[in-house]
């Protein structure tokens, strides 16, 4: 085996066996690479953000193709995707649909203040905001209201005020505030890092 | 904005019976313009939730043959119902815990203060969503940052300056109860079905 392919057996074998949190292997004797290890998120090494990036963008690309973008081997690519999962930096992968083919094309904001902030009441309305399909995202605020809730809903003319019933609907909601989005100038960005 | 207290349910509506259920309790959108059928709908579903599924697996998920199925997720893409897949990356781990949503006013409307503010908000990679909001305010900026340090640079390069900007109210999120991009997916069982 050539110097190269042995020390990346190597480095394979620490991440494997290795805690979660080893320091990333240093590269700098790999050919044509550079040792920068400041940088990059803890646990994850140059050519992992490499990867990270490449299937951020087109999450099915096969570990050959994945391979040839970052200069390993599909095997030494797949012990890094799943590690990668393990380690909790990749949560899954997702086919990004278009809202609009599929009757959704308005995005709804509403702003929701509930009845008591108090946990118990706080865990029910987040059970049922984790169950329910039509609410994309929660979030718990600091401001004049408690929580930020995203939907969706049809884009023609008089059903695009409406919210799904689901949302006055969830458990503990004192008042909701709503508005609609005109246009969306950046939609989904990728995650920046 | 709208104080939607007393907000009335929408009509109801002849819920055509589909083959294969969708997610238990979304709410079907009145007016569909979708040309799909319910084994689409069950590709598309599926497709969400497990972005890197192969074919014979998807296959046997949804009870039809491989070719079948290929076929469908060709058309499905080549019409654009699919329009592309992506990993779902752990911001946290990505030194970009601190998500904030900013609201933010423009001292008038006009083409130009708009562009303006356009353009700084498309360089900052921080920005991941800006909406143009119908309301009190022009736009809801959605952005993660690592720190207050990174934000209150964020700040001063988008906000400060550029004149176009009146003022801007940051919500700090202090949990994210949820986060997904999945909608809820139905096929047209008749085309625009309404109330």
């Amino acid at each position: 085996m050539d110097i190269t392919a042995q020390r990346m057996k190597t480095e394979l074998t620490t991440y494997n066996h290795g805690p979660a949190h080893a320091a990333p292997p240093n590269f700098s004797l790999v050919r044509g690479t550079s040792a920068k290890t400041a940088p990059y998120p803890s646990g994850a090494d140059r050519i992992d953000v490499r990867i990270l990036r490449a299937l951020q963008r087109s999450g099915r690309l096969s570990y050959q193709r994945l391979g040839e973008v970052v200069h390993l081997s599909p095997t030494a690519v797949f012990e890094r995707v799943k590690r990668l999962e393990r380690n909790g930096f990749i949560l899954g992968y997702e086919a990004r649909l278009d809202p609009a083919k599929l009757g959704v094309g308005v995005i709804v904001y509403v702003e929701v203040q509930v009845e008591r902030a108090q946990s118990d009441a706080m865990a029910l309305f987040h059970d049922a905001v984790r169950s329910c399909p039509d609410i994309l995202e929660c979030h718990l605020v600091a401001g004049d209201f408690d929580y930020l809730l995203k939907t969706r809903v049809a884009s023609d003319g008089d059903f695009a005020d409406l919210l799904p019933p689901s949302i006055p609907a969830l458990p503990g909601v004192r008042s909701l505030r709503t508005y609609s989005v005109k246009t969306g100038l950046k939609q989904h960005a990728a995650l920046n890092f | 904005m709208r104080d939607t207290r007393g907000w009335r349910a929408r009509p109801p509506h002849d819920q055509a019976p589909a083959a294969t259920a969708p997610e238990q309790g979304a709410t079907e959108p009145v007016v569909r313009k979708t040309a799909i059928d319910s084994h689409d709908a069950h590709i598309l579903r599926v497709l969400q939730a497990d972005g890197r599924i192969s074919n014979s697996d998807l296959a046997q998920t949804v009870g039809l043959s491989p070719a079948a199925t290929s076929e469908r997720v060709r058309r499905l893409t080549s019409e654009g119902f699919v329009m592309g897949f992506e990993a779902v990356l752990n911001p946290s781990k990505l030194a970009a815990g601190m998500l904030v949503f900013a609201e933010v006013r423009l001292q008038h409307s006009g083409q130009q203060i708009a562009d303006e503010f356009k353009a700084a908000v498309m360089t900052r990679h921080e920005i991941l969503e800006c909406h143009e909001i119908t309301g009190a305010f022009d736009y809801l900026v959605k952005a993660r940052v690592a720190d207050m340090a990174s934000y209150r640079e964020l700040v001063s390069s988008v906000v400060w300056s550029l004149p176009a900007v009146r003022d801007i109210r940051t919500f700090v999120v202090l949990e994210e109860i949820k986060s997904t991009a999945k909608i809820p997916v139905f096929a047209a069982a008749s085309d625009n079905a309404g109330p």
